[in-house]
């Protein structure tokens, strides 16, 4: 694909060069690289492709009094160490006349790597049969002897998007957009089941996706309308995989269905000529849908389950300026999801005692939102703006408790219904200053369903307390500030400080509040020859949250006396990040050596306190603060001197280095592994993700 | 004949004027503004015919008394609505600038030339990420987070998702709501499927955090403290995951040592179209386990 594509676009080129003239700007740049990376290769290169090798970037641009041509393309090029193309690369080209007609097509790869030499105990790895070559009894020796001889793995999936695009005006108030675009997604990503014990499987990849999309409209500048339709075709080759091993003899995982997805709609724009009023909407309708052939167990539906699944929105904003001074906003927004597939049917075992659990049910949801901003200007270049926003969700769901179904709403929050109330206050008087507050402040209020958790026996009973963060009541504060500070041309400081904090008024069990700190603050300093930019960042945030274990369904009752066997506990989060950088410049010869510079250091650190009214460190499984949540460190630097040999010719000398250092508790000792004889088995998908990384590299430029 | 020759000769001549006109209108600018207007001519507005007057107005009177109050400057402490309006003169009837007047953008005085540098580049183009984070730097922090979508890696773009000039919805995103917009790049997630997790199909964000995050496959918390947010109930969920249940602790790697979390087990929790469960097993979709 990657060779049609680029032999096209030559193609093309090289036609239309010769009517265009010789009034082409552009940049070509080729560079070879050399690498030392230890560690994790597939961290250091999650979504890039560096390593030995050679890479280019070219640009090629025309405007010329009728026509324009544009033709890019980044990081192309070939790894030495991987021995293939570079999957990070991208190309674009367009032709066309303003006002009149373009042309494009365009090609972007993008990998996403995750881990590299994992291991399994299956063989077929890639593919949908996953089989264990020993058997299902076999000794904790041999099985963890067939990990460890096993072929190493890489979990990384590679996207591949490309296509067109095609816009006509003809220099009319009328146009016509099309694009069309195919994205293949292929690879190995980990997956979790549970066959008795924890299964860490390579699930296969193989997903491709072919949009059209459609815009065609009249504009002018007063009126604006335009009708937009999208198809989606999605396709999975791999559909499920099985794997073998413990349990059952064979055993299969779902992956994503194939779905068929549609949206039209429309949009308006109208300047009406009185009190500088605009009027805007839009409205669509979508649906995606699918059949999938139940193949496996027992169903009531008979063996095909045809999935349905629309949208309706509306959208309407009036904005006004009845004054110079005064600005008003008036907006309001519905949208509608309906879940149109089958549902209440059993799928899976039709065994008595099973059939309640394996009742389908589906989620439907609506939302109602507007609001009203008002801005009005003060004197001294202050503005005073205030707003008030409503947001009401309805959430309905059939559902079932124990063996009988209802049809109703989220059991835990039906509704929920948002009032939101901000002011803020920004002043720019001085040009070499500007300041900016402003308060919010949100209360939500929940409609739970606590009647049907009222019968003591049942472990539902818990749910009396217990609130779910998504939707429980809350009051929320947050506070923003910001100042600009520039008091001469060449210096300028910027500082933002944010705080916003939860209180959860209705929780007894779940989250009790939460609360979270942010600050930056960078500077600039910049001469005809020399700039600077450093500048730091800070996040704190922390919660408290109330649980309870329980096993039996008699101690659903968090008002009982803790024990060894039930208990609540708490749980208090934090978590404190800052990152520290600069960036520079330095023509240390004017116009001719040139170093740019750039270093960030960040630094993340996580814990996790328990405490309970039993004492958890006395119990079978001792309970123990976690100190380490997600911590890293990670340094980065950059820099690259550019020497111009003459006024086209350039030579670049860069380095990039960067180190990362990952730990949290959890993950101690975490490996490709089959434990003991209980099953459970681990590929060493994120494993370690440390990494230290030297990369050099030289380039040649020309620009024209 | 006569009359057609003689029109066509009055529009040349108007032509000629218009151009003339331009070229003198640049060329009396550049007697104090020298180093903006030969970079002017180079740039996409000066190549499209647009002279200094186009966009500054001012003209004779600016000339006379030179003075920032008597032209239409750009920039910082100049008037957002005055500056936005003279770009709005061609620029407001674009179909991607339809929605302008609802914008965030707009409402908090951001103008045109906060993000398009006219003067100084040949494309005035806003170059991504960097002239979106000069402002939103709590987003430029989370995109350099441990985890996080290729925004910095320059493989996906800000108006990928949003667009800066309006949108009706929150966040200016290019979709109806949160999910379609995922789905867009994410179509195996979007279902339909059998057993479908609520949340989920309500809003990405609530577990997601789409810059960036500390904690992996961007989300907003590690799991499965992230889990256990919303699911308190018997068993394992209500059960505290301490320091030290790691891979090598005697409570083994399954439902103690979950530092890969709760999709450790649950690994189809975005949804799944396996039977609920198997006779007399717990193994099924409807707990998203395959």
């Amino acid at each position: 694909m990657k060779k049609t594509f680029l032999a096209s676009i030559l193609a093309v080129a090289a036609c239309t060069a010769p009517a265009f003239g010789e009034e082409f700007t552009g940049n070509m740049e080729l560079g070879g690289v050399f690498s030392d990376i230890q560690g994790d290769k597939a961290k250091f290169n999650e979504y890039r492709d560096i390593g030995e090798g050679i890479t280019g970037n070219f640009l090629l641009d025309y405007y010329g009094k009728d026509y324009f041509l544009n033709f890019k393309g980044e990081r192309f090029g070939y790894n030495a160490d991987t021995q293939k193309t570079l999957n990070d690369q991208s190309f674009e080209f367009s032709i066309g006349r303003p006002e009149d007609f373009k042309y494009s097509i365009f090609y972007n790869e993008t990998p996403h790597n995750l881990t590299f030499g994992a291991k399994s105990i299956y063989s077929g790895v890639g593919s949908t049969a996953l089989t264990a070559p020993v058997a299902n009894d076999a000794s904790y020796a041999t099985a963890y002897a067939t990990i460890v001889n096993s072929t190493p793995f890489d979990y990384t999936i590679d996207r591949k998007n490309y296509g067109g695009e095609m816009e006509f005006s003809f220099k009319s108030p009328f146009f016509l957009n099309a694009r069309f675009e195919k994205i293949e997604t292929d690879g190995l990503l980990p997956l979790g089941t549970y066959l008795g014990q924890q299964k860490e499987l390579p699930a296969p990849i193989s997903y491709s996706t072919e949009n059209v999309y459609l815009t065609a409209g009249y504009r002018s500048n007063n009126l604006i309308v335009t009708l937009d339709g999208t198809i989606s075709d999605f396709t999975n080759s791999d559909k499920t995989f099985s794997h073998t091993y413990t349990g059952p003899s064979t055993a299969t995982v779902y992956l994503a269905p194939d779905s068929m997805y549609y949206k039209v709609g429309g949009n308006v724009m109208y300047r009406i000529p009185f009190w500088n009023t605009t009027f805007m909407a839009r409205a669509s309708y979508s649906e995606s849908s699918n059949d999938i052939s139940l193949t496996e167990g027992t169903n009531t539906i008979g063996g095909t389950f045809s999935g349905k699944i629309t949208y309706k929105t509306a959208y309407a904003a009036v904005t006004s300026s009845p004054i110079k001074a005064l600005d008003v906003k008036a907006y309001l927004n519905l949208l509608d999801k309906t879940n149109k597939s089958p549902t209440g049917f059993v799928y899976g075992s039709v065994l008595a005692a099973d059939a309640a659990t394996n009742t389908t049910e589906k989620f439907d949801y609506n939302k109602v939102n507007g609001g009203l901003d008002v801005g009005y200007k003060l004197p001294a270049n202050t503005k005073l703006a205030a707003g008030y926003e409503y947001l009401r969700i309805n959430r309905l769901m059939n559902f079932h408790i124990f063996g009988t179904t209802y049809m109703g709403a989220r059991t835990d929050a039906p509704q929920t219904t948002d009032h939101i109330f901000y002011t803020q206050l920004k002043n720019n008087y001085f040009d070499w200053m500007s300041a900016k507050v402003r308060y919010q402040y949100l209360t939500r209020s929940s409609d739970f369903r606590g009647d049907l958790y009222a019968t003591a026996t049942d472990a539902s009973f818990f749910k009396q307390w217990w609130r779910p963060v998504d939707t429980a009541e809350k009051n929320q504060h947050s506070v923003k500030l910001g100042v600009e500070f520039e008091p001469t041309d060449s210096l300028s400081f910027t500082t933002e400080y944010s705080f916003k904090m939860n209180d959860y008024v209705d929780t007894d069990f779940g989250m009790l509040d939460d609360s979270r700190h942010e600050v930056y603050a960078d500077a600039t300093y910049s001469k005809s020859n020399f700039s600077i930019n450093p500048y730091v960042e800070f996040e704190m945030s922390k919660n408290e949250s109330q649980h309870r274990n329980y096993t039996a369904f008699t101690n659903a009752d968090p008002n009982l006396v803790d024990t060894a066997t039930a208990y609540n506990w708490n749980s208090k989060r934090k978590d404190v990040s800052y990152a520290i950088g600069v960036n520079g410049n330095i023509d240390i010869i004017k116009k001719k050596l040139v170093l740019s510079t750039g270093y960030r250091y960040e630094d993340a650190s996580g814990d996790q306190d328990f405490s309970s009214g039993y004492d958890l460190t006395s119990l079978a499984t001792p309970i123990v603060s976690n100190d380490n949540v997600d911590n890293y460190k990670k340094h980065a630097l950059a820099a690259k001197l550019n020497y111009s040999i003459t006024k086209n010719l350039e030579l670049g000398l860069g380095y990039l280095f960067e180190k990362l250092d990952y730990t949290d508790d959890h993950y101690t000792g975490y490996d490709y592994m089959i434990t003991k004889t209980d099953g459970v088995m681990l590929t060493g998908a994120y494993a370690n993700p440390d990494y230290d990384a030297h990369i050099g590299y030289v380039t040649v430029g020309y620009k024209f | 004949m006569t009359r057609i020759a003689a029109k066509l000769s009055l529009l040349a001549s108007a032509a000629l004027l218009m151009f003339a006109g331009t070229a003198l209108a640049n060329e009396k600018c550049a007697t104090c503004h020298a180093d903006i207007v030969a970079k002017h001519t180079t740039t996409l507005h000066g190549k499209a015919g647009k002279d200094c007057l186009s966009c500054h107005g001012g003209g004779d009177a600016h000339m006379a008394n030179p003075s920032k109050s008597n032209i239409i400057r750009f920039g910082k402490g100049a008037n957002a609505k005055e500056q936005n309006a003279q770009c709005q003169q061609c620029h407001g009837k674009n179909e991607k600038l339809m929605f302008w007047d609802s914008s965030y953008h707009k409402k908090n005085d951001v103008t045109c030339a906060s993000c398009h540098s006219v003067h100084k580049a040949p494309k005035p183009y806003a170059k991504q990420p960097e002239s979106c984070f000069q402002c939103h730097k709590d987003v430029k922090s989370q995109a350099n987070k441990f985890s996080h979508h290729p925004i910095i890696e320059g493989k996906i773009s800000c108006s990928d998702c949003h667009n800066p000039h309006g949108a009706l919805g929150h966040g200016m995103i290019k979709a109806e709501n949160v999910n379609q917009l995922c789905y867009k790049c994410h179509a195996d997630k979007r279902g339909p499927y059998i057993w479908e997790h609520p949340p989920v199909e309500e809003d990405c964000m609530k577990c997601h955090a789409p810059h960036g995050t500390k904690a992996a496959k961007l989300l907003k918390e590690k799991q499965p403290q992230l889990c256990q947010q919303c699911h308190d109930w018997s068993r394992h969920p209500g059960t505290p995951y301490g320091g030290n249940q790691n891979f090598t602790s005697t409570f083994g790697a399954g439902r103690g040592g979950l530092a890969r979390g709760c999709t450790g087990c649950h690994g189809t929790i975005h949804g799944s179209n396996a039977p609920g469960r198997a006779n007399g097993t717990v193994y099924g979709g409807k707990r998203f386990i395959r």
